[in-house]
């Protein structure tokens, strides 16, 4: 419940305040939101698995954002940067596709 | 959901690939839960807990920026595009209202010329000459019978997918080019026409047809298809003359070969305006007596 608290207040903070983001940090903002809703759904899923722990959350999240960005950012100073954040996009994709689908099993029990 | 294989049983390759599509949870979150299990819940708690808000902050932060930012950039290209054609549209008219108010001085200044050249023998004969010249630097409008050919490009299929004109379409050879207009005009001037005008834009001796990208501009206004040329003069004469014209046969046999679009019509009564854009190259304003 706080949880949806704590993010309700910083999409509204940042719908409010706008802030800038530098020009160099905005092309890999749509990768970092991948990123992140993996590190979401897997911490939602494993609130319902019971097994949540703050520390692995805040460190996926973390590691997961900066990860994807660095990837994105080396592919392109090396001129792949497109064909490694359609990767880094599959695969986020495939574990957020997994960790919905358990998390749908866990609410619907279907 | 399997749980992963211990380390030993794991093959290279095939384990990574079978981790991404078996095992989607952070097995950080499994080894938490193990550890747990054997020791009691550390000490850092309720730091913890704040940096999971902090971090859930972050995530709200994270997700509107991206929303905002992508919301106010794709919409910033079409806000600029509009706001161009909306000043070239504006532009249009104000040249557009420019010249009808020139035209109308013009018309003015020729009837007051007339009236006080009227007065005397000399002045008439001055009077008519000058008509006549005027007539052939295309100043006035001028009103008569003649012919009117229309000529088009032919029908291009676009592509199913993007909606673009498909290069390897053949009718890609049938479209006009700013040659193929000034040719038709060089034949009617040749038949014998008086005054010409392309699309409504009477041509004077220094005007010019070119293309610039895909449209053909006649005197840096652009003309778009079909175009339509009129032609005032002898129009019987004219029409013999024209359609017996090597033009005139290439652009007829173009009908088969192109698909474009091509005809000659003879009427009565037709008018041509008088040419915009007419610069006095020697003439400067004098002082007033």
């Amino acid at each position: 419940m706080i949880a949806a608290v704590a993010l309700v207040v910083g999409l509204v903070l940042g719908v409010i305040l706008r802030p800038t983001v530098p020009i160099w940090l905005q092309p890999y903002l749509p990768i970092m939101v991948v990123a992140a809703l993996d590190a979401v759904f897997g911490g939602l899923r494993a609130s319902l698995d019971g097994i949540f722990d703050d520390k692995v959350f805040v460190i996926s999240f973390v590691s997961n954002v900066a990860v994807a960005a660095i990837i994105v950012f080396l592919g392109d100073q090396l001129g792949v940067g497109g064909q490694l954040s359609t990767g880094v996009v599959v695969v986020l994709g495939i574990r957020i596709f997994g960790n919905v689908a358990a998390i749908r099993r866990h609410v619907f029990r279907a | 959901m399997t749980a992963a294989p211990p380390a030993g049983e794991r093959r290279v390759g095939s384990g990574l690939l079978r981790d991404l599509l078996e095992q989607h949870l952070e097995s950080g979150y499994l080894a938490a839960a193990r550890r747990r299990a054997e020791h009691p819940p550390s000490a850092h708690r309720q730091l913890q807990r704040a940096m999971r808000l902090v971090v859930l902050v972050a995530l709200g932060l994270l997700f509107a920026t991206t929303y905002v930012q992508a919301s106010a950039s794709a919409p910033q290209a079409a806000r600029t595009r509009a706001a161009l054609a909306n000043d070239a549209r504006t532009r249009a008219a104000l040249t557009d209202r420019l010249q009808r108010q020139a035209t109308a001085e013009r018309t003015r200044l020729s009837a007051q010329r007339a009236q006080a050249l009227r007065s005397t023998a000399a002045g008439s004969q001055a009077a008519a000459a000058l008509q006549d010249v005027e007539g052939a630097a295309a100043l006035t409008a001028v009103a008569g019978g003649g012919l009117v050919v229309t000529v088009g490009d032919a029908a291009r299929s676009n592509d199913p997918v993007t909606g673009d004109p498909d290069p390897g379409d053949p009718a890609a050879a049938g479209r006009l080019q700013d040659r193929d207009v000034a040719e038709i005009v060089n034949a009617l001037w040749a038949a014998g026409a008086e005054a010409v005008s392309v699309d409504g834009q009477r041509l004077s001796p220094t005007s010019t047809i070119r293309s610039a990208g895909g449209a053909i501009l006649v005197d840096f206004r652009p003309v778009s298809s079909p175009y339509e040329v009129r032609a005032i003069g002898n129009a019987g004469l004219m029409q013999v003359r024209f359609t017996d014209s090597a033009t005139a046969r290439a652009f007829f046999s173009f009908i088969d070969l192109y698909r474009i679009t091509f005809s000659v019509r003879r009427v009565s009564a037709i008018t041509v305006p008088a040419a915009s854009g007419t610069i006095l190259r020697y003439a400067a304003p004098g002082l007033r007596p």
